[in-house]
């Protein structure tokens, strides 16, 4: 075997990097710097945002490698269905490129994972110690995907007369794809949301109580959704690209087509999309309040005037790539020019509400004028209530223009086609004026109503309005008789710019989206648990992470741009494309000798060259662009809070050490990840009022030693979803001191009771740190032993 | 007559910005540019994208500027001046605007600052005492109201809209608790927490903020703060933010 037959071998990968990650996930690789360094940094850049691109770059490969597979399953089925050769070729076209990207992606994750372990050993340690078990998973996971992607791929024309066997494999692909999905977000889930974990806790026990964290669901289906979007877009400007290269009709008209089907992949991506993030961020919202205000209405909140830009552009642009394949393929196309201004008069409309802020960016003197800096009408539109009913009008839009594209050219010939289409339009109508009607009563409701109810039925009015009326539009059309043929292949240039502007975009969300969601934990590693203290720990200014939005996706357009270019052109018999990265220098190398020659023949314009010149200026404008406007919304840099150091010297009242104990509770003790206060959501018991119910001699013993009690009438109003063992708060791996236990015991006594800790008594407690008198524990309740067989209630007794 | 599609685009420009500009003052408050600019940003890419939709609109539009640009051969002198002073005034424009932004001015910045001010992880715990007493909540409600009357009013104003007496000197308006994209959208233990820091109390890491309002915390007391909530709460008629459905509704 010749090493290039082995270094093409994608199993070959997938044991180098099994054996790899084995390793690196052994203890060997952390003995020596767990105990010494937390951080290491460089000297030329920023360590932080080395890892922010390389974690970005690669997961920007990763959803592509797990969102194309879907939909070419979808794609070869269609194929399968309708006997059409070019569905199949079309999947097989788009296997080539998974299959072109498949080394980049791990070589990626691999670069992505040397700079964690080298630069954060501390978190990788922590990570490790609760997810290993899992590690092993998402290696046979990975081997699974690399076997099943190589058998999909190398047995195309081979079992051409065994499709079923064929789509299995496919199948199996995007199972395994899925599983991979669901593993990492549970990591950095866990970072966002983090659950408690008991010490007595199993490995497998606590890897799964860390992976069942509540943002853990939510981020899949949300990553699920973003990786199909990605991939059908960068799919429709892979077409585009090479629509515009493309010598001759036959060639035009196939890559046309592919974008077509590219871009409605997205489309179709796009529209659960809201969605699925409103989802996410109610989680986010149940889970921490303060997260999702941070998101929301705090120093990231700009963050999400500039993903609209985006989100509008991504509706916009596939919606003009709609109106041109209406204009150029259909025959009938001038007669949708009212229709078309109307349907962009609608999107600009709720795109420009999708886009204003709240409070507006305004000088003193506009502050002023406007009385305030609210504006009184436009300041509606800044509100969830106007967010939700545009993008809901946008998507109605968005199905219009499919509507009218696909019933375009066709003459309906059933006899209730005028009562369908009466049926149509009246429908159309009515669920707009209801969903503005969902929007404007938002406002005179409380907003939990507006959260749980008149959001839902928007979204419902939606999707009533897709389901009623695609299958209605199919049986219409079953027998039209077609007055034109779609014409494919004679775009203009311009729509396939549009292609490709629409991928850079959906990049960029991501880019965006990947930020939002990382630096919604602000300065810590792991929310609450693990804090970031190093150099880095700050939130950047608006600018600067755009600026790494753009180079991230700059980075990724160019890399994925460098493998399907040498996928297309020098793709010899077995010649592998994972030499992509080498490609160009090898080029370059033979141009060289030729270089004389071809300096007297005319430049070609509208040659290969010529096109990807164009196409790389048109998308460095548009994310130069983005990066300007990046640097025009407020720039802030969010500092972490300063470390406030356990002084006792500063303790005088009981208020104060209340108040010390409220700050451990909500941070170092790590009690707010189930507890909550007043109103919660039943993970634990709600601890509103327990100061007047218990004893401090109980809530000592609670803390220190929480199997003793159990508390029964404890009874969760919902199922309690996460639920978790109370730790023994004074051990590891919390480990309070007893100064800062005595401070919780005040803070939790001040829940509705008196507190009777002293601040001497914690004096005294720290002079003597060693021989801590510890308050007899008072039997309570004999009865009330432990046994209680769902322990998820803690060691709390109400009576 | 008809109006070649580029007056067409030109016109829509202008009547658009003129609308931004003073027809929406005669309507309701005037528009930061800011705001103007960004709308007019859309309506100018929505015109670029009508036209280049159909074959025959954009050819309409853009072949007479290219050509324009592009110049010809034969073309009078007329159009040959002007476009050697389009030429000239693109870059001194763009000179005007730099120097716009770079020569010295006495206006304050731009105020820095986000709308809710992310809290303390503790700021969750902040529960309302009088949450579940209700056969005393009218009493308290009352007492709320003398507070608010006797330390809120003078920048809040009596109607609680943001407009008491002191509410022109200060630069960000006090906020107005009648509208209902305030309160109503907040949960109550983060507007607790608001008025307890108020503007000058706020920590580092909630900032930027920009606001007058005094640190409440070290002038009323906690069971007095809750009430002058509840207060506002009561005499708007907003519920606060709550998650569960029961609990709001």
């Amino acid at each position: 075997m010749t090493l290039k037959k082995i270094t093409t071998h994608p199993r070959a990968w997938g044991v180098f990097l099994f054996a790899l990650l084995v390793f690196l996930s052994s203890p060997s690789v952390y003995a020596e710097v767990s105990e010494a360094i937390s951080y290491r940094d460089m000297s030329s850049m920023s360590s932080r945002n080395l890892v922010w691109l390389l974690a970005q770059v690669h997961i920007l490969f990763g959803a592509f490698l797990l969102g194309v597979p879907m939909f070419i399953i979808a794609i070869e089925i269609m194929g399968v269905k309708t006997g059409e050769v070019r569905y199949d070729k079309l999947a097989h076209e788009f296997t080539d490129l998974i299959v072109a990207v498949f080394a980049t992606t791990a070589l990626l994750g691999i670069f992505f994972l040397f700079s964690l372990l080298v630069f954060y050993p501390e978190l990788m340690r922590v990570m490790a110690d609760i997810f290993n078990p899992t590690y092993y998973i998402y290696l046979s996971l990975f081997l699974a995907e690399t076997g099943c992607v190589y058998i999909y791929w190398s047995k195309w024309e081979e079992w051409q007369n065994r499709k079923a066997l064929h789509i299995f494999w496919g199948m199996m692909l995007n199972i395994a794809g899925l599983a991979l999905v669901f593993l990492p977000s549970a990591y950095l889930a866990f970072q966002a949301s983090p659950v408690v974990l008991s010490p007595d806790l199993g490995p497998w026990e606590k890897a799964w109580t860390a992976i069942n964290n509540p943002t853990w669901i939510p981020v899949v289906i949300h990553r699920v959704v973003g990786n199909l979007i990605l991939g059908g877009f960068v799919c429709g400007a892979y077409a585009g690209v090479a629509y515009l290269g493309a010598k001759t009709q036959e060639e035009k008209e196939h890559y046309d087509w592919m974008g077509y089907v590219g871009n409605f992949i997205g489309v179709f991506g796009l529209l659960p999309m809201p969605f699925a993030g409103y989802y996410l961020m109610r989680e986010v919202y149940q889970y921490n309040q303060q997260m999702g205000i941070t998101l929301m209405g705090g120093i990231l909140s700009w963050l999400f005037i500039l993903q609209a830009v985006l989100i509008g552009v991504l509706f916009v642009g596939s919606n003009y790539y709609f109106w041109q394949g209406i204009a150029y393929r259909t025959g009938s196309g001038p007669k949708y020019k009212k229709p078309i201004i109307f349907m962009l008069i609608a999107l600009v409309g709720a795109f420009s509400v999708w886009l204003t802020p709240h409070s507006l960016v305004a000088s003193v003197s506009e502050a002023r004028a406007m009385g305030g800096s609210h504006h009184p009408l436009l300041g509606v539109f800044g509100v969830m209530s106007a967010k939700l009913t545009v993008v809901n009008l946008m998507i109605v839009t968005t199905f219009i223009c499919f509507i009218l594209y696909w019933r375009a050219d066709k003459e309906i010939t059933v006899k209730w086609g005028k009562a369908a289409n009466i049926f149509t339009v009246a429908l159309i109508v009515v669920a707009v004026i209801f969903i503005i009607w969902l929007g404007v009563y938002g406002y005179f409701v409380p907003s939990v109503y507006r959260v749980n109810v008149l959001s839902v039925v928007q979204v419902l009015a939606v999707l009533f309005v897709m389901f009623t009326i695609t299958p209605l539009t199919a049986l219409s059309l079953r027998s039209a008789k077609l007055t034109h043929k779609m014409k494919w292949g004679v775009m203009p240039a311009r729509s396939q710019y549009a292609l490709v502007i629409n991928a850079v975009f959906v990049v960029l969300t991501m880019a965006l989206m990947g930020y939002a969601r990382s630096a919604s934990r602000v300065h810590w590693h792991i929310y609450g648990v693990l804090e970031d203290t190093s150099t880095h720990a700050y939130t950047p200014t608006l600018g600067v992470a755009s600026f790494l939005f753009v180079l991230s996706t700059a980075i990724f357009c160019v890399m994925v741009g460098i493998v399907f270019w040498t996928s297309h052109t020098i793709r010899h018999n077995r010649f592998s494309t994972r030499y992509f990265y080498l490609a160009p220098v090898f080029m370059w190398f033979c141009d060289l000798f030729e270089k004389d020659e071809k300096k007297r023949l005319p430049k070609e314009v509208g040659g290969p060259r010529f096109v990807m010149l164009k196409v790389t200026t048109v998308v460095s404008v548009f994310l130069l662009t983005y990066t300007y406007v990046g640097y025009q919304v407020p720039q802030k840099v969010g500092m972490p809070p300063e470390k406030k150091e356990l002084d006792l010297t500063m303790v005088k009242t009981q208020d104060d050490m209340v108040q010390m104990g409220q700050d451990i509770f909500y941070s170092k003790g790590q009690c707010a990840l189930c507890h909550s206060i007043g109103e919660g959501h039943g993970r634990c018991p709600n601890l509103a009022g327990v100061g007047e119910r218990l004893t401090r001699e109980f809530i000592y013993e609670a803390l220190t030693n929480p199997k003793a009690y159990v508390k029964m009438d404890y009874d969760p109003a919902m199922p309690v979803n996460y639920s978790a063992e109370m730790p023994a708060i004074d051990k590891p791996p919390i480990g309070l001191s007893e100064v800062e236990l005595m401070t919780i015991i005040a803070f939790v006594q001040s829940n509705g009771g008196k507190v009777t800790v002293t601040p001497d008594e914690l004096r005294a407690i720290s002079e003597k740190s060693k021989e801590t008198p510890v308050p007899e524990p008072v039997e309570h309740n004999n009865e009330e032993k432990p046994k209680a067989p769902e322990e998820i209630a803690m060691s709390l007794s109400g009576s | 007559m008809k109006l070649p599609l580029i007056a067409k685009a030109f016109l829509l420009e202008i009547g658009f910005y003129l609308f931004l500009k003073l027809g929406m003052p005669l309507i309701t408050s005037p528009l930061p540019s800011s705001v103007i600019f960004m709308y007019m940003a859309l309506v100018t890419i929505s015109i670029l994208l009508y036209v280049s939709i159909f074959e025959d609109d954009f050819n309409q539009f853009y072949v007479p500027i290219v050509d324009f640009i592009r110049g010809d051969e034969n073309e009078g002198i007329g159009r040959k001046m002007s476009r050697t002073a389009l030429f000239i005034l693109i870059p001194l424009f763009v000179g005007f605007r730099s120097y716009q932004s770079v020569k010295p001015n006495f206006n304050p910045p731009f105020p820095n600052r986000v709308i809710h001010p992310a809290p303390p992880g503790s700021a969750a715990g902040f529960m309302n005492p009088y949450e579940g007493e209700v056969a005393h909540r009218e009493e308290y409600i009352q007492e709320g109201r003398d507070i608010f009357y006797q330390n809120c009013v003078f920048c809040h104003g009596d109607k609680l809209d943001g407009n008491g007496l002191f509410a022109d000197a200060l630069n960000v308006k006090p906020a107005n608790f009648a509208d209902p994209t305030t309160i109503s959208m907040l949960q109550e233990s983060f507007v607790f927490w608001r008025v307890k820091t108020g503007g000058i109390g706020l920590p580092e890491e909630s900032t930027p903020w920009d606001s007058a309002m005094p640190r409440w915390e070290l002038i009323l007391s906690e069971e007095e703060r809750w009430k002058a909530i509840m207060f506002l709460y009561d005499y708007t008629g907003y519920k606060p933010r709550t998650w569960e459905l029961d609990a709001g509704e």
